[in-house]
């Protein structure tokens, strides 16, 4: 029986910028959920038996904010009524920031949102790429967005997407988010998805470039503790290589069902939420049903299922065959093969090189420094850290 | 084996510090000028995995990790490695508890590097 771990649901395609690097196909399309689809989604998900003890819904693939409030206030009732007593859901938003007013943090403080803001780093590197229809930067409005955040103490992360010009100045981006008090970072890399081409795919120095951005990242934050308390990268990188040997690892993005996305049409995918707006002329669409006309139960026996999920299992074993990062990856992302490779069935991209690779090597190689560093002579408690990172540190005793 | 041996010493000072502190403590140690690759590279990558993680396994108590009875073990290596949410976030940020929703428990070792 499948597991739903994270329900991608697409409110609308809409999205009110238009991103150089963006993958949505029809983001121009004002098209809205309808409140049936959803009572569709939410009461089979939980008829389901497919959701443990928790559900994380996050709200994307479109600009969630151009919705209005109470739409979601309505959409959270509904899913409250629906849910068997006892399932924690949480609802996230990945949003633009362009959008968020005062009366937008009271909602994501009265419903506990979780919030992830896109922004690029300093104005150069953002207005970029991340513009407005009529080609003008929107980095003014997404910091004022997060200025607000801030001063409402609603807690966010941001997601940075990195260029080889933001990778090259990895003091800048790190200066920029301490000077606007952000505390917690994801770095994308620019990659090719769907119709989109990397640029910076196609400089031969970007894994070097990446590994540098990192190491250099990484050291400025533990130089200046308690300013930028979380870098994603480095952070799953630690948990996969230092973890022991025999506790549980799998890859959710190759586990049917793991991931489970609908778009606003009531569409369903799995594996990854790019596939709901993917065509290709090998596999056709990647698409398992309708949740307003079919059974999600009955999903699973779909041919389209059987056919990636073969492929894609092919995938995984040229992985665990082939390449010494398996046991940190697990078979890597299946739409990044497809979109580098042209089929699931295949193995390391250019995506998996810098952010699992070059991110594995560069935790393997603080490792080596720290144990070379007069064999752990540098112990836990000469570690300069202000009292919230002591306490961090500290506390409870292992075994 | 011999590798094992080599990483237990550094392994016993970073895991009892939490992920927090790792992160903290690893970052101290990297060069200042931007590193360059690599440091060493004596060994593949497949086997130093293996002996950090054969390590690992040492410092925290063998045979206690498979035991689900052990609520003792499963607080404190939920708690400072594995608690942030990371079950079942792939793209992530979005699970991992802001608000109130702080959870124990023995999560799988995901793979959660997405975006989404």
């Amino acid at each position: 029986m499948p597991t739903i771990e994270l329900l991608v649901v697409q409110p609308t395609p809409f999205c009110n910028i238009d991103c150089s690097y963006c993958y949505l196909p029809n983001r121009s399309s004002k098209a809205v959920v309808s409140k049936q689809t959803l009572v569709n989604l939410f009461s089979q998900v939980f008829a389901s038996g497919w959701v443990r003890d928790c559900l994380a819904v996050v709200w994307h693939a479109g600009e969630p904010l151009v919705l209005d409030r109470e739409f979601y206030r309505d959409v959270f009732r509904t899913v409250d009524r629906l849910k068997p007593a006892g399932l924690a859901v949480t609802h996230a938003f990945q949003t633009n920031g362009t959008l968020i007013d005062e009366a937008w943090c009271t909602f994501f403080a009265e419903e506990q949102v979780n919030v992830g803001v896109s922004i690029d780093g300093p104005q150069q590197f953002h207005d970029q790429n991340r513009r407005t229809r009529a080609g003008r930067g929107t980095f003014d409005r997404t910091i004022a967005g997060i200025r607000l955040l801030r001063r409402t103490e609603v807690p966010f992360h941001v997601i940075s997407v990195l260029t080889s010009r933001s990778m090259a100045a990895p003091r800048e981006m790190f200066d920029f988010y301490v000077g606007e008090g952000i505390e917690e970072v994801c770095f994308n890399v620019e990659e090719s998805e769907g119709d989109h081409v990397s640029r910076s795919f196609a400089n031969p120095g970007i894994e070097a470039a990446y590994y540098q951005f990192l190491s250099e990242f990484w050291r400025l934050s533990a130089s200046r503790p308690g300013r930028i308390s979380f870098i994603r990268e480095i952070e799953h990188a630690i948990r996969q290589v230092i973890r022991p040997n025999d506790a549980p690892f799998s890859n959710q993005l190759v586990e049917p069902f793991a991931v489970t996305s609908m778009d606003w049409a009531g569409n369903i995918s799995t594996f990854s939420p790019e596939l709901l707006g993917l065509k290709n002329a090998g596999y056709g669409d990647y698409l398992l049903g309708n949740i307003n006309h079919d059974a999600l139960i009955d999903l699973p026996d779909h041919p389209n299922l059987a056919r990636m999920l073969k492929d894609i299992q092919a995938g995984v074993r040229m992985c665990q065959e082939t390449c010494q990062y398996f046991s940190v990856c697990g078979g890597g992302e299946p739409v990044n093969k497809l979109a580098e490779n042209g089929t699931f069935a295949s193995t390391e991209t250019r995506y998996c090189r810098l952010t699992k690779m070059r991110a594995t090597d560069l935790v393997l190689d603080a490792i080596e420094r720290a144990q070379q560093s007069g064999e752990g002579n540098q112990s836990p408690d000469s570690c300069c850290l202000e009292p919230r990172d002591q306490a961090a540190c500290g506390g409870i005793g292992v075994g | 084996m011999r590798m094992r041996q080599r990483y237990l010493k550094v392994m016993s000072s970073i895991v009892p510090m939490g992920a927090v502190g790792a992160c903290l403590w690893l970052g101290s140690v990297l060069p200042t000028v931007a590193a360059e690759r690599p440091v060493t590279r004596n060994s593949p990558v497949s086997e130093r995995l293996t002996a950090i993680r054969e390590a690992v396994f040492v410092v925290v108590a063998p045979g206690e990790i498979s035991k689900q009875d052990n609520r003792n073990f499963h607080l404190t290596w939920g708690n400072r490695w594995n608690n942030w949410g990371w079950r079942g976030r792939p793209g992530w940020g979005w699970g991992r508890p802001r608000w109130n929703n702080w959870r124990n428990g023995w999560p799988n070792w995901n793979n959660v590097w997405r975006n989404w």
